[in-house]
């Protein structure tokens, strides 16, 4: 057996004996097993992902719930509502109106904070488009006379940005450093995750205080953007525990020696086999993580640390009203909206959160058994 | 004549335990390997056996690089492949690769049986997208696999398949060499069966050359021409598998062939069993002597210090030098007859 019938890829071919058959399948028998086994399941997988989450209705409507809240929040100066900042001290604490007893009036007057230049394309095109027409108070007005539904879109602007941020540095940060201090293990790990300690035993607030002070909040765009920035720091530490000790109870599993032995790098073994793998995690995880990265900044601008009045956020907007309530008068509307609007988008990315769960793993799926 | 593809030289390896952060030096450590000698020539199959600890696992893995030895060489064609990188080892996983004993966790639990199977030629980046689907499913097909399991997950499928798939993608880039750990003693005996005869097929077909660990000598005869044994660590016997049934020399051999029951009850009653007394000696703390001493029955018949107290060395046993054992009784017997 001198002439073993191997057919090398690499290049180096012997001499073909009959011992051994070659590839004999011909281009038309594939295509007819090809057909035969789209029939039985399956055409583009992330096709099929996207049936799947149309097909979980929950999860379905809070990704609709979820993007026209983000489309409405962005395009916000476009739509006709009165001033978020326009305090109008002769008609304070208005009671909701319905749209169809005062649908409108023609007494817009754009009164914002510093806009950005999208921003202020966005209202010259509104003040185009609708002149100086806007909304009745729908929702109500806040004790300063401001009109709560405008102050509801224009918070969720802050309150979804800071979730995005949130989310973003947990995913980014967190998930890459979990990943990387799980598979090295040994000192590299213990390093990294002594760093996470110390960072994470530091108080939080003083954290926030002791940046934004430093840091000197001259302007309140600038002082914005020192608040996202800490948010994003102090916010993927818990991520990238949680990524880590999954990583470091996957690293022996048996299909990433697989994947070494048929010869992957290990960067490709991390990006193919091991984070799809903790993909779950992270995404039940994530959901966790927005509402309390939400909640969080309603409290430091509770505070005075985070945004500043006039803008606001959510978690302002239901402070302010529960501080509004007196024994005197009990403006529910004040309390009720802004809780309302941000629980539905909290419980929306919950379930949202958990439907992917579902159509990204496989093994949760229910398919016919064949 | 045979070719030798895979040369194994006095392979030794060594787990250090107890390493702790405040001791630099290890408390202890695990011989579990020590010279290993292996030759695996091309298209023949080699059985190698064990109880478990014995270190055949761990030889497995030394041969694909998925564990340093502490010495020792491991040859493919000449080419050293102990001291391979990760990337310089990619060449050579063409022509070697390994199936591996727990089939539920070698297959990804997120990629579906098409995806596991395109997964070397993605990685070693060979043929065109529709090449590479018809040699899946020609894959596929080899290990009794069909159309339908293209597109199925891993926990659809049962352990059977599963071993199938992951034996179809060792396969799939036309190895010269494979490495079986246990690749039957996760299943059931039934599926057993249909493995071990999927495996003889595909080994004439492919023209393999197999190294088969396994735990179980029934399994390893019916697929193998060579026989090694392994206890603690070391090879005790090798032997074409026939001689080796027939004649086993070595008496922990012997006494691994008696514990096999037989189907028949008539012979069962009658044959005689080697029971071994006493406990194997610890790998932390192996003998001066041959390994098997204080467990062998044997021992008694020649010098007893001789055997606790002088290791000895794998020899050949007959005219041809394919019979090897490593027994001073052995070697006692043959001088004298």
């Amino acid at each position: 057996m001198t002439g073993s019938a191997l057919d090398l890829p690499g290049g180096r071919r012997t001499p073909a004996t009959a011992a051994r058959s070659r590839w004999k399948l011909t281009e038309r028998e594939f295509e007819l097993r090809q057909s035969a086994a789209a029939t039985v399941s399956g055409e583009n997988p992330w096709r099929a992902r996207l049936v799947q989450l149309r097909r979980r209705r929950t999860a379905w409507w809070s990704l609709w719930l979820l993007g026209l809240s983000s489309l409405v929040c962005l395009f916000a100066p476009l739509l006709p509502l009165p001033s978020p900042a326009l305090i109008e001290l002769r008609a304070p604490l208005l009671a909701p109106i319905a749209p169809w007893r005062v649908f409108g009036t023609f007494d817009f007057q754009p009164e914002y904070w510093p806009l950005g230049w999208l921003d202020r394309q966005l209202l010259e095109l509104r003040q185009f488009l609708f002149g100086t027409w806007q909304s009745g108070p729908w929702l109500g007005t806040d004790s300063k006379g401001r009109d709560l539904l405008a102050r509801i879109v224009f918070g969720g602007r802050t309150s979804l940005a800071v979730a995005l941020a949130g989310a973003a540095t947990s995913l980014v940060i967190g998930v890459s450093y979990g990943v990387i201090a799980g598979w090295f293990g040994g000192r590299i790990d213990r390093w990294m995750m002594r760093a996470v300690d110390v960072l994470q035993s530091l108080p939080f607030v003083f954290l926030v205080i002791f940046l934004l002070t430093v840091l000197g909040a001259r302007s309140s765009s600038a002082r914005e953007s020192i608040f996202f920035v800490v948010i994003g720091a102090v916010w993927w530490l818990s991520m990238a525990r949680v990524v880590r000790g999954t990583v470091r109870g996957m690293r022996s599993a048996a299909f990433l020696e697989c994947a070494q032995v048929l010869g992957a790098s290990q960067a490709s073994s991390l990006v193919r086999h091991l984070v799809p793998n903790v993909l779950p995690i992270v995404i039940v995880y994530l959901t966790l993580t927005i509402p309390s990265v939400m909640l969080f900044e309603s409290f430091l601008s509770f505070l005075g640390l985070g945004v500043s009045p006039p803008r606001v956020s959510w978690g302002l907007l239901a402070l302010e009203g529960a501080q509004a309530i007196n024994p005197l008068a009990i403006p529910w509307w004040l309390v009720l909206f802004p809780a309302l609007v941000m629980g539905l988008t909290l419980l929306a990315l919950t379930m949202l959160g958990d439907g992917l769960r579902d159509v990204l793993d496989p093994r949760s799926q229910a398919r016919p058994a064949p | 004549m045979t070719e030798v593809l895979l040369q194994v030289r006095a392979i030794g390896k060594r787990f250090d335990v107890g390493a702790g952060r405040f001791q630099a030096r290890a408390r202890a450590s695990i011989q579990a390997l020590s010279d290993v000698d292996l030759d695996l020539a091309s298209g023949q199959a080699l059985g190698l056996v064990g109880e478990s600890g014995s270190g055949k696992s761990t030889l497995a893995r030394i041969l694909v690089g998925l564990e340093q030895p502490s010495k020792g060489s491991v040859r493919l064609d000449g080419v050293e492949l102990t001291t391979l990188s990760r990337a310089a080892w990619r060449p050579f996983r063409k022509r070697i690769q390994m199936v591996f004993q727990d089939c539920a966790g070698s297959l990804d639990p997120r990629q579906s049986v098409r995806s596991a199977l395109l997964e070397p030629y993605r990685i070693h980046g060979l043929y065109s997208a529709r090449e590479r689907d018809m040699r899946c499913m020609e894959l596929l097909e080899a290990v009794g696999l069909g159309a339908e399991h293209w597109n199925r997950f891993p926990h659809e499928l049962s352990g059977g398949q599963r071993q199938r798939v992951a034996i179809a993608r060792a396969l799939a880039l036309e190895p010269q060499i494979l490495i079986l750990d246990e690749p039957v003693s996760a299943l059931d005996s039934s599926m057993r069966a249909q493995i071990l005869n999927l495996l003889i097929e595909l080994k004439r077909r492919f023209h393999l050359a197999c190294l088969f660990v396994a735990h179980d000598l029934f399994a390893v005869q019916a697929l193998c021409e060579h026989i090694a044994v392994m206890y603690m660590g070391r090879i005790v016997e090798v032997a074409p598998t026939g001689a080796l049934f027939a004649n086993p020399l070595h008496p922990y051999t012997q006494a691994l062939l008696s514990a096999v029951p037989f189907a028949d009850p008539q012979v069962e009653q009658q044959r005689r069993r080697i029971v071994l007394q006493g406990e194997p000696p610890s790998p932390m703390d192996l003998p001066p002597g041959c390994a098997f001493a204080a467990r062998c029955p044997t021992k008694h018949s020649i010098d007893a210090r001789l055997c606790e107290g002088d290791r000895p060395l794998l020899k050949g046993c007959d005219e041809t030098g394919l019979r090897q054992a490593a027994c001073h009784a052995v070697v006692t017997q043959g001088s004298q007859s």
